[in-house]
């Protein structure tokens, strides 16, 4: 690790507590992480551990119980959406139903347009990088005209990741962003990611229930437990030696 | 071409007949056969003939050139008035969604308030605080029947309000006012022009019961609910006089409903069950 590696996201002591009927759910205690510039981090549990309720507080779409989540030194949701426009242009995210993250009533290029321009991209390369991006992620730019339910749920998630990557973010948020797509095609946008990472210089903070297709991608893993980080390792020595219980079980049902 | 292929027959029948309405009610002053206004006593109180085709009032005024001269005051204050109505409303009502907290229960507990007058009573104080005129009779009923319309607006934003792509827009740099505007009323709009093209002919009616009760248009304007009104006593002698006006309420509301049934069968076939 080189010294001047500077922290992107910062989470300290994460509590959030969900109030449903009456009844509290813990849906993270207590959570502590950070992500370098330049690295792949990957979050795994299994579902309801509190992955997503992280992510979402990351980007400032939920508030926090207490404890802070720090995105470029800003927490998130208590910023204005003027105040938050230069901290998204650096942080993206893509979410785990790609047809449902596109307005049904809009164009997948109204969509782009709308975000780039919101992001502070230049109005006369909007259309220009629109298409830049879509062929970035291998996708025929005249799907840019179609409505997200015009296009495959495959074709869908690239073209998710295209507008993420439209105003050149520094980190990549993925919450399940494969887990919708069936086998084949997840490989396929696991190795679209693996490429970008590289090509686009992206940190990822991979979201998945699957500890076997986190292991391609990312170099340290967290693995989250009701709520809890249970552990965290460098990706080898987490599958080599599982310290943890819950981490064992987690390995041994995909082994 | 595109936009026909799904479009039913009923649907083609109906909005052309809406568009002739309309039509008819804007040129009404160009192609009266006589004019509305116009008192002549040896004319009055014919039966309908060749001249007069719905008969004269006992001013002698040519039935027929007043109910369509009232067709343009009729219908295009009913149209006023339930375009404000809706605006005014749809955008309570996603902004209540939206905001939540306090701003939703601030919004939606005046709501309530105004749901629990009965429409017309309200309409009725309202108008006689402010006075007879189509302009008030109007605002009375805007005042007391935006909240139809906060209720349906909110409860389809706040459906949408959890979808994914609401977060990808947060997420995209967008401002409240973009996510309500941009993002939400796409998604929420066809139910809601459809409910306020089936409101035209109850607003229609309650336009025509003020102006009826002397709250809305003033005589001598041609309005049909003040003609009905004009005339009522002599429903025993000269009925013509109020089944002209009538007749075209009856119409006119038809035509309305029945466009918007079919309409609402194109932009909201899930409802159709119900
Ligand atoms: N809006 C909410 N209101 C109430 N409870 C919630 C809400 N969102 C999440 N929860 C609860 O918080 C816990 C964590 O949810 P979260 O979505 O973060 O899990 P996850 O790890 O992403 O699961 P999955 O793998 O299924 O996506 C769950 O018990 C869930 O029921
Ligand atoms: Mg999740």
């Amino acid at each position: 690790m080189t010294p001047d590696t500077k922290t992107l996201i910062r989470v300290s002591d994460l509590s959030k507590v969900y109030k449903k009927d009456k009844e509290l759910v813990h849906a993270l205690k207590k959570v502590s992480l950070e992500l370098k510039a330049q690295e792949s981090t990957a979050l795994v549990g299994e579902s309801g551990s509190g992955k997503s309720t992280l992510a979402k507080i990351i980007l400032g779409l939920e508030r926090p119980s207490s404890g802070a989540a720090y995105c470029f030194e800003e927490e998130l949701y208590k910023l204005s959406a003027p105040q938050a426009r230069p901290v998204y242009k650096k942080v993206q995210a893509v979410f785990q139903n790609p047809v449902k993250s596109f307005n049904p009533r809009h164009t997948i290029a109204y969509s782009f347009k709308k975000h780039m321009q919101n992001l502070g991209y230049e109005r006369d390369k909007i259309t220009e990088r629109s298409k830049e991006v879509m062929e970035l992620c291998q996708l025929d730019p005249s799907f840019l005209k179609r409505y997200p339910h015009e296009v495959s749920i495959g074709q869908c998630q690239r073209a998710a990741i295209a507008r993420a990557l439209s105003t050149r973010p520094e980190i990549l948020i993925c919450d399940e962003a494969t887990s919708a797509l069936n086998v084949s095609v997840q490989a396929q946008i696991v190795k679209l990611l693996k490429e970008l990472k590289q090509d686009c210089r992206l940190s990822l903070l991979f979201i998945s229930h699957d500890i076997a297709l986190v292991s391609e991608i990312a170099e340290s893993i967290h693995v989250m437990h009701e709520g809890c980080i249970a552990e965290s390792a460098k990706t080898q020595d987490i599958i080599s030696h599982p310290q943890d219980d819950y981490t064992k079980a987690l390995i041994s049902a995909v082994l | 071409m595109s936009v026909l292929k799904n479009t039913s027959p009923k649907l083609i029948v109906f909005s052309a007949a809406v568009i002739i309405l309309l039509i008819v009610a804007a040129l009404a002053p160009l192609i009266v056969p006589h004019d509305p206004y116009a008192q002549d006593l040896s004319q009055a109180l014919l039966n309908p003939n060749s001249a007069h085709l719905l008969g004269t009032d006992r001013f002698g005024r040519d039935i027929f050139a007043r109910v369509l001269m009232g067709a343009q005051t009729s219908i295009y204050s009913t149209l006023v008035l339930v375009f404000f109505t809706s605006v005014i409303g749809i955008f309570v009502g996603v902004a209540a969604a939206w905001f939540g907290g306090i701003i939703d229960s601030l919004l939606m507990r005046t709501s309530d308030v105004f749901l629990a007058f009965p429409a017309l009573i309200f309409a009725i104080a309202v108008a006689a605080v402010l006075g007879g005129g189509i302009q008030n009779a109007i605002l009375a009923l805007v005042a007391i029947s935006w909240p139809k319309y906060a209720r349906i607006a909110r409860s389809l934003s706040l459906e949408q309000k959890g979808e994914l792509y609401i977060s990808a827009a947060k997420v995209g740099g967008a401002s409240d006012f973009q996510i309500i505007f941009i993002e939400i009323l796409p998604n929420i709009i066809g139910p809601l022009l459809v409910t306020s093209v089936l409101d035209i002919g109850t607003m229609m009616m309650e336009l025509a019961a003020l102006s009826f009760l002397g709250l809305g248009a003033q005589p001598p304007i041609a309005e049909w609910g003040s003609m009905m009104s004009d005339n009522r006593n002599l429903l025993q002698i000269a009925p013509w006089t109020v089944f002209g006006p009538g007749l075209a309420i009856f119409i006119c509301i038809a035509i309305f409903n029945l466009f918007g049934d079919s309409l609402r069968d194109r932009i909201d076939p899930k409802r159709r069950k119900k």
